[in-house]
């Protein structure tokens, strides 16, 4: 059955091994907005693959405090079968994630935020163990972490595209896009 | 175990197919694409072998495929010549060795009282280095010799044996007198040697045409259409065959375990617990003719309910429909082949995955199993199995079927990789497509109803 979403272009150009993060996967069921299973169904669509690590994998699968006992995962139930799908396909990619790298980004996080930002840091490893692009809404974590690499280059290196913009930058490639670098 | 389905001309398999089988085989695809096609050719050999009368080269009216013209078997498409005739064969692995027949089947235009086709070539085929015996009816006993040198020779070896046993080595030398014939065997074409030592003696080859015969007459078929559940059943006798619709011998079957007291009754109920459809099935034999089947009103046991039993006619599809599957899944044999049309119908989603794990422990036991299937959860229920370990990825094959635009059909397959994934991943399954997109749908449409908050 073919796909009616306008930016599912059936171009298949190179693939590249792409972080999600945990918010899209989680908000991909809410019919608040759609736009995050328009995500989902574009990325699947345009045959990339998903960089995935053990905690990534573990956040994704968190049980939820506010259970209402009809899905009590982090990631939604449309993302689940997504994920499942994409499995079946071949298309996650594992990572084993350098945590040694981890102190020396956070060491040049500003100190106010260096909680905040080691919550996510299996974000970031997992996109620096991979193709180095990362799907995600949490633009605070964004902000951090481009401060960080004025003073940390390898991170000026993720490519990390603005959320209304992921379905078309997913169409035509993932290209490292100058306007989407973090720095 | 059943490696291989050949097909050409039959229904909508216009092209010669040969289609791989393995331990566990999943049919899937679009509706009337040519799953149950596949089948029908070993559907339509079964009955023709348990036939109790010769029904001809093929019984083309029996309990698991009907046709009324033998022109309705063929293929054919507006704009093209009819065709005359179709071929469908079969390859079976036995005890290592390799063993295939493949039989041509020809209409006759004016069957006036005969059958309405006619055998006109069978090809046996043995391990890959031996060349296969082509069998046509119209061999002469001098051609039978000349073709066949090496099967004569083992016939006139085994008539020497024989008559050296009876008569001592001593006696006269000269040869018995052999006759050769090609016989049509239902289906099959043979070759038969006629001779007398001590009374008439008759031999036939290949020799492994009866072990085909014995394994399609022990084949399982589980249609999609089951029937619909009986106050009573008749009694029949249980054996390793099923002549006929394989839900009649349900009753007998579990009237035959709770007789042994062993672990298949208290198997059957565990699994019909497990898919939570009742806490006990029995049978209650109501007179020497006719067996009933009860089953427990309740999915769990109440205080003091042990006769809490109902006739399973007053129970829901989900209960009658698929107990025959559940009783064929447990009382299959190892190399057996059990083929089980839809096997979700009338199921909760519950119900299909534990009915899955039914279907892996079977094929466990050695059971091979064919599952013609439109459930996603069935497939998820075995990639996950196959992800745990609890099912060898080896021994799983997926076949997609869709149709092209001439109506042909088209076989994608794919075997599993040991994480359950495709090994294929670019079949054209769309299971997934189909309730993704419907999902993103509603929810995309829900998003405009929805109530500010």
């Amino acid at each position: 059955m073919p796909l009616h979403i306008s930016c599912h272009k059936p171009d298949m150009r190179a693939s590249y091994a792409i972080v999600i993060d945990t918010n899209i996967v989680r908000g991909a069921s809410s019919n608040e907005n759609n736009m995050f299973t328009e995500i989902l169904l574009a990325f699947r669509a345009n045959g990339h693959l998903v960089a995935m690590s053990a905690p990534l994998l573990d956040e994704w699968f968190k049980v939820r405090a506010d259970s209402t006992r009809q899905w009590e995962y982090y990631i939604s139930f449309f993302a689940s079968q997504w994920l499942a799908e994409m499995n079946s396909r071949q298309r996650v990619k594992r990572y084993d994630l350098d945590f040694a790298l981890e102190e020396q980004v956070l060491a040049k996080v500003h100190p106010a935020r260096v909680k905040e930002v080691q919550k996510d840091m299996h974000l970031v490893l997992t996109a620096l163990a991979a193709d180095k692009r990362i799907i995600s809404d949490d633009r605070r974590e964004r902000r951090d972490l481009q401060e960080a690499g004025e003073r940390f280059p390898m991170l000026c290196g993720l490519v990390w595209p603005p959320l209304d913009q992921v379905c078309d930058w997913l169409a035509n490639g993932a290209q490292k896009k100058a306007a989407f670098i973090l720095c | 175990m059943l490696s291989k389905v050949i097909v050409e001309g039959f229904k909508s398999f216009c092209v010669r197919k040969e289609v791989s089988f393995r331990a566990l085989t999943i049919l899937a695809g679009s509706n009337s694409s040519g799953k149950s096609s596949l089948m029908q050719p070993l559907l339509l050999l079964k009955q023709t072998f348990q036939d109790t009368s010769d029904p001809g080269p093929l019984r083309i009216n029996g309990p698991h495929v009907v046709f009324s013209r033998a022109e309705q078997m063929i293929w054919h498409a507006p704009g093209e010549e009819e065709r005359p005739s179709f071929n469908v064969g079969l390859e079976l692995s036995l005890e290592g060795q390799t063993r295939g027949a493949e039989i041509f089947f020809q209409r006759r235009m004016k069957p006036r009282g005969l059958p309405s086709l006619q055998v006109t070539k069978c090809i046996w085929s043995s391990d890959p280095d031996e060349a296969p015996i082509e069998v046509t009816p119209s061999f002469s006993e001098d051609e039978i010799r000349e073709r066949f040198p090496n099967e004569i020779i083992s016939l006139r070896n085994i008539l020497t044996e024989l008559r050296e046993e009876s008569q001592g080595s001593a006696q006269d030398n000269d040869f018995p007198p052999l006759r050769l014939e090609v016989t049509r065997q239902r289906s099959f074409l043979i070759i038969e040697g006629h001779s007398t030592l001590f009374g008439p003696v008759s031999f036939s080859f290949p020799g492994w045409a009866t072990e085909m015969d014995q394994y399609l007459r022990r084949m399982i078929h589980i249609p999609g259409l089951r029937g619909n559940p009986q106050r009573t059943y008749p009694v029949r006798s249980v054996g390793e065959e099923y002549p006929g619709f394989f839900h009649e011998y349900v009753a007998s079957i579990i009237a035959k375990w709770q007789r042994q007291r062993g672990e298949k009754i208290a198997d059957l109920n565990r699994a019909l617990a497990d898919m939570k459809l009742t806490w006990k099935v029995r049978s209650y034999q109501r007179n020497d003719a006719e067996v009933e089947i009860q089953v427990g009103r309740t999915e769990q046991p109440l205080r003091g309910g042990a006769k809490d039993l109902v006739n399973i006619a007053d129970v829901g599809f989900g209960l009658s429909q698929s107990l025959p599957i559940i009783v064929a899944l447990l009382v299959s044999e190892p190399d057996q082949l059990l083929y089980l049309e839809q096997p979700e119908i009338h199921l909760h989603p519950d119900a299909q995955v534990a009915l899955t794990n039914l279907i892996v422990d079977a094929v466990n036991r050695g059971v091979q199993v064919v599952v013609e299937t439109h459930s996603q959860l069935i497939l998820l229920g075995i990639q996950r199995a196959i992800a745990q370990q609890r099912l060898n990825s080896e021994d799983v094959l997926l076949h997609w079927f869709s149709r092209d635009s001439q109506g042909r059909t088209q076989i994608s397959s794919t075997t599993f990789l040991k994480q359950g994934a495709f090994e294929n991943p670019d079949i054209p399954l769309d299971f997934a497509n189909v309730s993704l997109q419907l999902m993103h749908e509603y929810l995309n449409a829900a998003s405009h109803i929805m109530p500010q908050t």
